[in-house]
């Protein structure tokens, strides 16, 4: 019963930890869905999503997460990947050769 | 059946489900040309219960704490199911993923310009634009988007009351 209630605990933990960046990050689906119900009747075109979706926005700020991160790191002005970054993305890259995908669309 | 391998048998029992539910949701996906990538999640997640709910009430028909094991064995999957679904979508849709990935194959690795160049806020924008539209989250009217079904609506003002409660803040460029 006890490992039981600890297994129960470990899971609900692994949710919180799976769902925390997206709370602590601004998903582009989020941004968008919102701008959009905030248009309401008059409707959003995509040049306004374009302006205010820019790639100081949406890009940068991750690539700086990954720096952060030791995922990548910036030698001169070349961003490179580290072996912690390269070990990361095989697990995906595995994953997805298993599940016949192509590459991430982002 | 000894009690304590009984007590353990029922711990594993989310883990098999969990087992059956990628198992299911892989060949669906790769075997079933009509079965797109969100419904082989659904199909497994299903099956995946179905051979829980079996399981519980085959094994613990007899104990007194029946509706324990279904509810605590239920959350468990569920949480289980909800962390490889989000394996699934950030390996698809992560924007990290998509940058690791495109400097995963560069020796001399990319400037920041270069990296933008093949994966930008528009791509961004576009693939997101369309994932939207296929699920119907969101329609075009001559040229303008408007809301179609309210889930990921839903789903985004959650979140935002989510971020409100534990960060103080909408957004993560708000101070």
């Amino acid at each position: 019963m006890y490992l039981h209630v600890c297994f129960f605990y470990v899971s609900v933990v692994l949710v919180y930890i799976v769902t925390y960046p997206a709370i602590e990050v601004d998903s582009p689906s989020l941004v968008i869905i919102m701008s959009v119900a905030h248009a309401r009747a008059d409707g959003l075109a995509k040049d306004k999503l374009y302006t205010l979706l820019t790639n100081d926005v949406l890009v940068k700020p991750r690539v700086d997460d990954l720096i952060f991160e030791d995922m990548l790191t910036l030698d001169g002005d070349r961003l490179r990947i580290t072996k912690k970054g390269s070990m990361f993305i095989r697990i995906f890259v595995m994953y997805r050769k298993i599940m016949n995908l192509n590459q991430s669309n982002g | 059946m000894g009690k304590v391998s009984m007590d353990y048998l029922i711990i594993v029992i989310p883990i098999i489900g969990l087992v059956v539910n990628v198992c299911v949701q892989l060949l669906s996906f790769r075997c079933i040309r009509s079965v797109a990538l969100l419904k082989s999640v659904y199909l497994g997640f299903t099956i995946g219960y179905i051979c829980l709910l079996t399981m519980v009430f085959y094994w613990c028909v007899s104990s007194r704490n029946d509706y324990f094991y279904i509810v605590t064995n239920s959350v468990i999957y569920t949480s289980l199911g909800y962390c490889y679904f989000n394996f699934i979508c950030l390996g698809q849709t992560g924007r990290r993923i998509r940058i690791l990935d495109e400097l995963s194959n560069e020796s001399n690795g990319l400037t920041l310009d270069a990296l933008l160049e093949r994966y930008n806020a528009r791509d961004v924008i576009d693939n997101r634009i369309n994932r939207l539209l296929n699920n119907g989250q969101i329609i075009c009217r001559q040229g303008k988007y408007f809301i179609g079904k309210p889930m990921v609506l839903n789903m985004s003002k959650l979140i935002l009351m989510l971020k409100l409660l534990i960060q103080g803040k909408k957004s993560e460029f708000d101070r």
